[in-house]
């Protein structure tokens, strides 16, 4: 933490102040703090709050039953991570972030190719690509529910009629099917996000670029490799870092659709914190050590994510616009918004 | 390539001429297979992906109870009724869901979150923007860090809080809980918004003798408008399809949303599948509106960016 604010301030720190001289100018700038104040109030409620009480209440000992609390340092955290279920839920959760992930990008990628271009319908197209990120979370996984429901699935349905397979598939009931056929709803759901973001790159890459390419000789595949990937990149790291967050913290598709099951085969790490709070008897203390966890594991990401922005941010103008609709889109962090 | 150089420098004899012609029609083949067969090819296969499932809602919600469980499956319904939609006004063919209230829940929620988050983010991107007084930068990491932490580690001390606070089961506990990822990632948008109109224009109002808070009324405010509306529908959105908090937060039925409403369509004993995409159906469309009309205008937002760069 203290490393993370350190290299975040960095490229700010601007000059080198006594303390007295930052609180006169705190009070000549009150005025300022008018503004900010209702947002800081708030925030404090609901968000500074909630996060110095989720970390004391993983370094102490909760009865579900209530009782007195104590202090018990990282006994929480021991626990948690030596449930007998531990393993294989870091297991789903990294199957689940990284192929998701690259799954997205890739469709995301070829769908903003070819809708950089002009062509005909390409609103149209835009439009119908993108509906599936709007819509909720629940909605989104009621419908896959019941198109890969065991018996009356419209997949399995169509598969026997053609004569393909002769019973219904059970996607999510089956331990192996479940989480490959979760990922798929997944990335259903978030390709548009991947590709409105490249989209937006693709087109800030300058025309002259192609040209000079072209009059060098390069054809088609060389000018993809070799000016539109290295050109892209800035955009398809920061699409892939929102993208690996997002993944992480996904909750309600897997828990609409299977709540984890069967036998723990699709339960990732934000299922598994839910359960342990608010199913059975509930374990805040195991459920707040594992968020802590995951806090951390994802500040990772996001101080790199931050540096890269604010990195842009004063290089170049047009990787900021697009940095900001990734995040504008992002904080429909799946849980959010769509 | 090359050999069509070296050619050109010798005579221009007619085995040139063919070579030239043949490679242009050849470059026009490919032009077209890729340009237009696959491109399209691919688009329809991806639309056909992407709105499938909207497809099978559709076909599945006016279908009769008995219908929906036929094998095979049928895309288009023998005997088609509305019946299902009826789940809208009579609880009673909802499983005693009443959905009309959840519809006025999740309406008043969103609205509440919509109109805390735009009043409390208005002025404070607004500093962001302009502004530069000490804490300004821990403070916006902190606003930026929050879209990337998970809802879930903020779920147990909020359900303490509300409990302390006796907002179970209350709007403004539900407002309050949603603005834990509206107000952030409000202020967020907004400061981009406000970022890109220029400072001259607030100087100018100073000159003719507006104070600092008038020029930010009366000058920036209006300019403002398109973003602070699209800020607003974001926020929305968010609140509108937002399930882990409402489910947890709230147990007494009256208070469900829809998103928590959905689920009840579903038990041991039935199964109203037609019920739920009918419902489902329905409360997407204002989302998918709304977000029609959003998504041109953050593409567009997106590209003058990009030309002004």
């Amino acid at each position: 933490m203290a490393t993370a604010t350190r290299t975040l301030r960095k490229p700010d720190a601007p000059r080198a102040v006594g303390s007295a001289n930052v609180f006169k100018e705190m009070w000549n700038r009150r005025g300022d703090y008018m503004y900010v104040l209702p947002a800081l109030i708030v925030m404090g409620i609901v968000i500074f709050y909630p996060l110095i009480q989720v970390i004391w209440l993983s370094v102490h000992f909760t009865s579900p039953y209530g009782g007195p609390q104590r202090f018990v340092g990282l006994d929480n955290y021991k626990e948690a991570v030596q449930d007998e279920h531990f393993p294989i839920v870091i297991k789903n959760t990294i199957i689940w972030t990284s192929v998701s992930t690259v799954l997205a990008l890739v469709l995301g990628l070829a769908a903003a190719i070819l809708l950089a271009r002009p062509i005909r319908f390409r609103g149209f197209f835009r439009s119908v690509l993108f509906i599936p990120y709007v819509i909720g979370q629940v909605t989104a996984a009621f419908v896959w529910k019941w198109i890969f429901h065991a018996d009356f699935g419209v997949i399995s349905g169509l598969l026997v009629q053609m004569g393909i397979i002769d019973k219904p598939i059970k996607f999510i009931d089956s331990t192996s099917l479940v989480l490959p056929s979760l990922i798929v709803v997944n990335v259903w759901k978030e390709f548009p996000f991947a590709m409105i973001m490249l989209l937006a790159g693709l087109q800030a890459i300058p025309e002259q670029l192609y040209n000079a390419a072209k009059i060098d000789g390069a054809g088609r595949w060389r000018r993809f490799t070799d000016v539109t990937v290295p050109q892209l990149m800035p955009v398809i790291t920061v699409a892939s870092i929102l993208l690996i967050i997002a993944n992480v913290n996904a909750f309600t598709i897997v828990w609409v659709l299977t709540g984890g099951g069967p036998a723990y085969r699709s339960q990732i790490f934000i299922t598994h914190v839910y359960s342990q709070a608010f199913v059975g008897s509930p374990h805040f203390e195991l459920a707040s050590a594992l968020g802590v966890m995951v806090f951390f594991a994802l500040m990772i990401f996001a101080v790199f994510y931050v540096r890269l922005l604010t990195r842009q941010s004063r290089s170049n103008r047009v990787i900021q616009d697009e940095g900001e609709g990734g995040l504008m889109v992002i904080g429909s962090e799946p849980g959010n918004i769509g | 390539m090359a050999v069509a150089t070296k050619l050109q420098g010798t005579t221009a004899d007619a085995s040139h001429e063919d070579l030239v012609a043949r490679t242009r029609r050849r470059r026009r083949i490919e032009s077209i297979l890729i340009d237009k067969v696959l491109a399209y090819g691919f688009l329809i296969v991806m639309s056909i992906f992407a709105l499938f499932p909207f497809a099978w809602m559709f076909s599945t919600s006016i279908k009769t109870p008995q219908e929906a469980f036929v094998i095979p499956p049928r895309w288009i319904p023998h005997h088609i009724t509305f019946s299902a939609y009826r789940v809208f006004w009579d609880t009673h063919a909802a499983n005693n869901n009443n959905i009309a209230r959840y519809f006025l829940n999740s309406t008043i929620v969103s609205i509440g979150t919509m109109i805390l988050s735009v009043l409390i983010a208005v002025p404070a991107a607004y500093a962001f923007a302009r502004f530069i007084f000490p804490g300004k930068n821990p403070f916006f990491y902190i606003i930026l860090g929050r879209n990337m932490f998970p809802l879930v580690v903020f779920l147990v001390p909020l359900f303490q809080l509300m409990a302390t606070l006796k907002l179970q089961n209350n709007y403004f506990g539900l407002v309050l809980a949603y603005l834990t990822f509206s107000l952030p990632l409000a202020i967020w948008l907004l400061k981009g918004f406000f970022d890109n109109i220029p400072v001259e224009l607030e100087k100018a109002a100073r000159i003719d003798g507006c104070t600092r808070f008038g020029a930010f009324l009366r000058v920036i405010l209006p300019l403002t408008t398109p973003g602070i509306v699209a800020t607003a529908i974001y926020s929305f959105i968010g609140a509108w399809n937002e399930y882990i908090f409402a489910t947890t937060l709230t147990s007494d039925p009256k208070l469900r949303t829809l998103p928590v409403g959905q689920a009840f369509f579903l038990n041991e004993n039935s199964s109203q599948w037609a019920e739920l995409m009918a419902v489902s159906l329905v409360i997407s469309i204002p989302v998918v509106a709304f977000f029609l009309l959003l998504q041109r205008y953050f593409i567009r937002a997106l590209t003058e960016g990009a030309v002004k760069g």
